[in-house]
C-alpha cells in the first residue's frame, strides 16, 4: 500500500476517533397502548395487618425511580413526632400506615371500595403554606377550581378546640360528588392535618363520627 | 511523510501508548469513586484528551489540588494503537503462510480495539422494572430524561410526545406540530430536592411560580443540587414549564422525576397525574426517564431471592418471566438469573436488582451491536497463537531433524576434508529457516 495514502488514512482515522455522534435531541411522537399504572409497592400481596412497604430499604442497590419517598426529612419528622391518642369509630377500617401518615382509615368498612371515604392524619414540619393555601388546595381536590379569596376565608372555616389546641375545620362539597372535611391544627413548629375525603354521601353520613374522632384526640407532643 | 509513517509504525510508540494506557486505567480507577463508572468512561476513555487533577483525598491535596495534567484519553490511545498496529503490519509484514498465525493475532487485536470503539459509540444501557404479576413493554434510560406530554383522549391508545431535557432552555420556546400549544421552560434542574418553605426558613426558598398541579398551595420549594455523577441514576430532575395555548397562558406546572405514579410519594400522589385540557384533548405533563417502547411484553411471574442459611448474603436472584410477542406469536417462559440473561431482538436482559420486599424485579437492558466482536477477537487471537505455535513447532522439529542429519553426515564429510580444515559455518538463512 502507498505509504502516503496509509499515513493520510491514519491521521483521518485519528481525527475520527474523537468524533462522538451528536446526542439525539429530536422530539419523538409515539402512539402506545394505554398504560395501566401498577404501583411498585405491591401491598395487595401482603397478609392482612402487615404494615405497608413504602420504601426500598430492602433493596441493596435499587436504581431508577423506585428509590423515592416523600419530601426529604418528612418521614423522619413523622416518625419522631409522638402519635396522639384517639378512639376511632368501630366501623372505621384501619389502613396500613405510610412513612408520612400517623393514622389512616377507610370508612365505612362494609361499603364498596368506590363508596368508601378515606381518613388520614399527617403531621408536617413548618406551617404548610398556611390555612388559605391548604383550603384552596383542598378545594381543587374536590373539583372547586376557583380559589377562595383571603377575605372570604373566615366565613368558610369553623374554629374548634381539640384537646386544648385551636383548630380550623373546613367542609367542602365539590360539583362532581366529592366532598372533604379537613382540619388543620397549627403549632409553632408544625401543623397537624386531619382529612376525610371521598363520595359526598359517605362524607355526609360520617361527619358525626369524624367529629367524635376529633373530640377523642389527646395530643402527646 | 516517510518520517510520519515511521513514527506511526514504531515499536517505541506501541510501548509508550501501552504505558499511557496503564497510567490512564490506574488514575481512572481512583476517580471512579467520585464520578461513577459512566462519567469516568466519558472523561477518561471516550475522549481524545483528558485533564487529570490531583484527587482531593490524596496526600498533599491542599497544596496540589490545583494541579491539572493533560493526558491522552482512551480514544487517542486506542486510535493510535490501532494505527500503530496497522502501520507496523504493513512495514514489517512479508506475505508468507508461515506468518499466518501472526496475521490472525493482529486481526484479533484490531477487532478488539474496533469493538471498544463500537461499544463506546453504540451501547445503550436501560432498565425495566416489573412487579410480580405485572408486565412491561418499555425500557427506561438510567440517565436520559424527557419532558413528556401524553394525549389520553383516545380510549385505546395514548399519544406520547417526548421532548429531551436538553431542549428545556428558558430562552427557547418549544413548538412542535404534534403539540397544539407552546412549551416554555421557566427552569430546569438536573438534580434537585424539595422542601417545605416554612420548614427551611434559612434557605429563603422563593415561592414557586407554578399555578397548577402539585405545586399549587403547597408551600413547596425546590433546591437545585449539584449533579451526583457517582449515583447519577438517583438524581431528581425538576422543572417548571409554562403551557401557552392560542388564547394565551394555560398554566405553569412543576414536573419532576420524583412524581412517578408507580412509586407514589404520599405527599404528591393525590395530585398525580397532572393534566390539562386543550381543544377538548386531555394532556398529561410529566418529567420522566427516557422510555423506549418495545413491540413485545415481559411479564414477571415470580421473583426468587434466596439467601445463604442464617445470613443476609444473597445466594440466588431469579426472575421467572413470560415473553409475549404478538407479532411473532411467541409466548414462552424464560428464566433470567445471574450470568443467564435473556437475549432477544438485539437486547440483552440481565437480572440487576429487586425491591419492595422481593415483589419487584429490575432488569438491566443493554443494547450493544458490537457485543459479539470481543468474543470473535479473542477467538482469532487464540487461533492465531495456536497456529503460530504449531508452525513454529513444525519448523523447529524440521531444523532439529536437519541438524541431526547434518550431525550424522558430519563424520563422513569430515573424512573427505583435509585434516585441520575448519567445518563449514551455518549460514544465517539456514539458521532462520
Amino acid at each position: 500500500m502507498d505509504k502516503k495514502l496509509l499515513t493520510a488514512l491514519c491521521i483521518a482515522a485519528l481525527v475520527g476517533c474523537g468524533c462522538k455522534p451528536k446526542t439525539d435531541d429530536s422530539i419523538r411522537v409515539e402512539k402506545v397502548p394505554k398504560e395501566t399504572v401498577t404501583p411498585l409497592v405491591a401491598n395487595s400481596d401482603l397478609p392482612a395487618g402487615h404494615p405497608a412497604i413504602t420504601d426500598s430499604t430492602a433493596a441493596p442497590s435499587m436504581a431508577g425511580p423506585g428509590s423515592m419517598g416523600a419530601l426529604p426529612g418528612m418521614a423522619e419528622f413523622t416518625a419522631a413526632t409522638p402519635t396522639p391518642k384517639w378512639t376511632p369509630p368501630t366501623d372505621w377500617a384501619a389502613e396500613a400506615l405510610t412513612t408520612t401518615r400517623k393514622g389512616s382509615w377507610r370508612v365505612p368498612a362494609s361499603a364498596a371500595a368506590d363508596q368508601q371515604a378515606e381518613i388520614s392524619v399527617s403531621v408536617f414540619q413548618g406551617q404548610l403554606g398556611g390555612l388559605l393555601a391548604n383550603v384552596n388546595r383542598w378545594r381543587g381536590k374536590v373539583g372547586l377550581t376557583a380559589d377562595l379569596p383571603e377575605e372570604r376565608l373566615s366565613e368558610n372555616v369553623q374554629n374548634l378546640t381539640l384537646n386544648g389546641r385551636a383548630a380550623q375545620l373546613v367542609s367542602l362539597d365539590g360539583p362532581a360528588g366529592q366532598s372533604l372535611e379537613g382540619v388543620l391544627v397549627f403549632m409553632p413548629d408544625k401543623v397537624w392535618s386531619l382529612l376525610m375525603s371521598g363520595p359526598t354521601d359517605t362524607i355526609k353520613s360520617q361527619r358525626a363520627e369524624f367529629r367524635a374522632f376529633l373530640d377523642s384526640i389527646q395530643w402527646q407532643d | 511523510m516517510r518520517a510520519v509513517f515511521k513514527f506511526f509504525s514504531s515499536l517505541r510508540l506501541t510501548v509508550t501508548l501501552l504505558a499511557f494506557a496503564m497510567v490512564l486505567v490506574f488514575l481512572a480507577t481512583f476517580e471512579q469513586q467520585d464520578w461513577g463508572v459512566f462519567e469516568v468512561q466519558k472523561r477518561f476513555f471516550e475522549t481524545l484528551i483528558c485533564i487529570w487533577h490531583w484527587p482531593a483525598r490524596w496526600w498533599w491535596a491542599d497544596s496540589l489540588q490545583g494541579v491539572r495534567i493533560p493526558l491522552p484519553g482512551g480514544f487517542l490511545i486506542g486510535g493510535l494503537l490501532l494505527i500503530n498496529l496497522c502501520c507496523a503490519h504493513f512495514r514489517y509484514f512479508r506475505a508468507s503462510w508461515r506468518k499466518s498465525g501472526i496475521v490472525l493475532i493482529h486481526a484479533g487485536v484490531v477487532l478488539l480495539i474496533v469493538s471498544g470503539f463500537l461499544t463506546a459509540y453504540l451501547q445503550q444501557e436501560n432498565y425495566m422494572w416489573i412487579n410480580v404479576g405485572g408486565q412491561s413493554d418499555y425500557i427506561e434510560s438510567f440517565r436520559e430524561r424527557d419532558l413528556v406530554f401524553i394525549d389520553h383522549t383516545d380510549p385505546k391508545t395514548d399519544t406520547v410526545v417526548s421532548i429531551p431535557v436538553s431542549r428545556l432552555d428558558p430562552t427557547q420556546p418549544i413548538h412542535d406540530p404534534a403539540l397544539p400549544f407552546t412549551v416554555k421552560t421557566v427552569f430546569y434542574y438536573p438534580n434537585s430536592t424539595f422542601a417545605l418553605r416554612s420548614q427551611e426558613p434559612k434557605a429563603n426558598l422563593p415561592e414557586l411560580p407554578a399555578d397548577h398541579g402539585v405545586a399549587t398551595n403547597r408551600d413547596l420549594g425546590v433546591i437545585s443540587l449539584d449533579y451526583d455523577y457517582a449515583n447519577d441514576d438517583s438524581n431528581t430532575a425538576s422543572a417548571i414549564v409554562e403551557i401557552d395555548g392560542a388564547q394565551g397562558v394555560i398554566g405553569k406546572w412543576l414536573v419532576s422525576t420524583l412524581f412517578d405514579p408507580r412509586t407514589p410519594a404520599p405527599f404528591f400522589q393525590d395530585h398525580l397525574p397532572q393534566t390539562f385540557t386543550v381543544d377538548g384533548h386531555t394532556w398529561e405533563v410529566a418529567l420522566r426517564p427516557r422510555r423506549e417502547y418495545l413491540p413485545y411484553t415481559i411479564k414477571l411471574d415470580k421473583f426468587i431471592h434466596e439467601q445463604y442459611p442464617g445470613t443476609d448474603v444473597p445466594k440466588r436472584f431469579e426472575s421467572q418471566v413470560h415473553l409475549e410477542n404478538p407479532a411473532s406469536g411467541e409466548n414462552r417462559p424464560v428464566l433470567i438469573y445471574m450470568n443467564h440473561p435473556l437475549r432477544y431482538q438485539g437486547l440483552t436482559f440481565y437480572q440487576q436488582s429487586f425491591a419492595q420486599g422481593d415483589t419487584a424485579s429490575q432488569l438491566q437492558v443493554v443494547r450493544n451491536p458490537g457485543a459479539p466482536l470481543p468474543y470473535i477477537a479473542v477467538l482469532l487471537v487464540g487461533i492465531g497463537m495456536a497456529v503460530h505455535f504449531i508452525l513454529s513447532l513444525i519448523a523447529y522439529m524440521r531444523r532439529e531433524k536437519q541438524s541431526e542429519a547434518a550431525a550424522k553426515d558430519a563424520p563422513r564429510a569430515g573424512k573427505s576434508r583435509e585434516p585441520g580444515s575448519p567445518a563449514l559455518p551455518q549460514t544465517a538463512a539456514a539458521r532462520n529457516r
